[in-house]
């Protein structure tokens, strides 16, 4: 047996230069086209699974807004009676508090008026009593009650103040005194209630008579810048001016109550 | 009665270079291949490949699934060595089939080229991917003991390699040629069928055998 090493060696050879051309002419090629066509295939696989991937995050996108439908539908529902029943409430809290207030108003002028209507009342009636006293009055003899009062006069102003009466006499010398009396007076009682009032402001006085029915019985002292009343006129109007106030107070008093 | 078939005839000389027969039924073998792959190659579509591209992808990527499978790790640096290796081999055992052609492969020369250019293949391999030092310490492995037998097993595989192939391919043809020789023109048919299947066999376990040897050699499968 024999073997020959230039075959050996030429074999080896040429089988290296198939691997190259082989390698050349034959895999590269093939190598390369199928490495492009699983880049396609890859790069489709990607597109169809991105594909696949918007459609189920589309789907559960859907699949959520479904199942979110009821909820959302019912917390419409919800707020829109909610909203309702707090619209509802504050009109009728507003109702009522108008109603309250027109309510109040309408106390508040019903008592007013009837204030206003009791004191007219009141008035009317002190001047119907008084018109009716001073009727009765002035038919009563009025001599006899006025001489009384102009004592009370006198009395009033000697149990003035030193420099109350200073005042009064206003530093005239004599000082001028209007005596007006209802009915007229006899010359003792002018000539007394002189010498009183004389006596009292310490200087002479001109004694002025003057007669005044309006009075009924009474008198009163002009002086110049101050009077000294006695009178049943007087008497009259202080007791209606008292009587109306009175009444006034009891009928605030009987409202606020 | 046939000549022997431990004979390598000269076709011609080249100086002092004897050039055999089975370095020109190489070339005739080269050139078919690679004509052939030219011409297939010149057209490659991506889309609607034709029917010669289809074979031509369904070989090229069972050949690197094959071959990765068996080294188990990425086989498109290999796939030019070893697929090459399968292709010619296969060819080249077929080609013993055609009437007047003697196949490349049944000359002991050929299977020592292929099983030396494995051997020197698997050295440089496992000595770029893995570093001369740490390759070489894989021969000590797992006792520096067996340092001998370890080298001595590098050359017997290779050895077995070449002579496993010779064997098989011409024993095949030499059988056929006895029978043919001896009982008439049909009578060899069959040895003729079941030659066919030998040479993808051989064509296939030699191809095997060599990715497991530079797998072994490049660290990613253990070495047997």
């Amino acid at each position: 047996m024999h073997i020959d090493g230039w075959t050996l060696l030429l074999q080896a050879v040429n089988f290296l230069i198939l691997v190259w051309l082989l390698r050349r002419f034959l895999y590269r090629p093939v190598l390369a086209v199928i490495a492009e066509r699983q880049a396609a295939t890859e790069r489709v696989r990607n597109e169809a699974e991105a594909a696949r991937q918007a459609a189920e995050t589309a789907r559960e996108s859907l699949e959520a807004q479904r199942t979110a439908l009821p909820a959302e539908r019912d917390r419409l529902i919800a707020a829109a009676r909610a909203e309702a029943e707090t619209e509802r409430t504050a009109l009728l809290d507003k109702a009522r508090a108008e109603a309250d207030h027109a309510l109040e108003e309408a106390r508040s002028r019903l008592v007013d008026e009837r204030a206003q209507a009791l004191d007219a009342l009141q008035r009317h009636a002190a001047d119907l009593g008084t018109q009716l006293a001073t009727r009765l009055l002035r038919d009563a003899p009025s001599g006899a009650l006025t001489r009384p009062l102009l004592d009370e006069a006198c009395v009033a102003v000697e149990s003035l103040s030193g420099p109350q009466r200073h005042a009064l006499a206003d530093g005239s010398d004599p000082v001028p005194v209007r005596l007006a009396a209802a009915c007229p007076l006899s010359e003792d009682d002018a000539a007394r209630a002189r010498d009183r009032l004389a006596a009292a402001l310490g200087r002479p006085v001109a004694l002025e008579l003057v007669e005044d029915p309006s009075l009924i019985a009474g008198v009163e002292l002009h002086f110049a810048h101050s009077v000294v009343r006695r009178s049943w006129k007087q008497t009259l109007a202080e007791a209606k001016e008292e009587m109306t106030r009175h009444d006034s107070a009891r009928s605030a008093a009987d409202a606020l109550a | 009665m046939t000549e022997s078939p431990l004979t390598t005839p000269v076709v011609f000389l080249l100086g002092p270079v004897p050039v055999t027969l089975p370095v020109v039924a190489t070339w005739g073998l080269m050139a078919v291949m690679v004509l052939g792959s030219a011409l297939a190659t010149r057209r490659l579509r991506v889309e609607r490949p034709g029917p010669v591209q289809t074979v031509l992808e369904l070989v090229v990527e069972t050949l690197r699934r094959q071959i990765g499978e068996t080294m188990q790790t990425d086989a498109t640096p290999f796939l030019p060595l070893l697929g090459t290796l399968f292709l010619y081999l296969a060819v080249a055992n077929l080609s013993g089939l055609v009437p007047g052609m003697k196949a490349p492969t049944a000359f002991l020369e050929t299977a020592m080229a292929l099983a030396l250019v494995v051997l020197l293949a698997s050295q440089a391999l496992g000595i770029r991917r893995r570093g001369l030092w740490a390759y070489l310490k894989g021969f000590a492995h797992p006792t520096p003991l067996l340092l001998p037998l370890n080298l001595l097993s590098e050359l017997t595989r290779a050895f077995s390699l070449s002579i496993r192939l010779f064997g098989n391919v011409m024993s095949g043809e030499f059988v056929i040629a006895i029978v043919l020789s001896l009982a008439g023109l049909f009578v060899p048919v069959p040895l003729m069928a079941l030659e066919l299947l030998l040479g993808l066999v051989q064509a296939y376990i030699f191809t095997i055998l060599a990715a497991v040897f530079i797998g072994g050699a490049v660290g990613t499968i253990e070495k047997g």
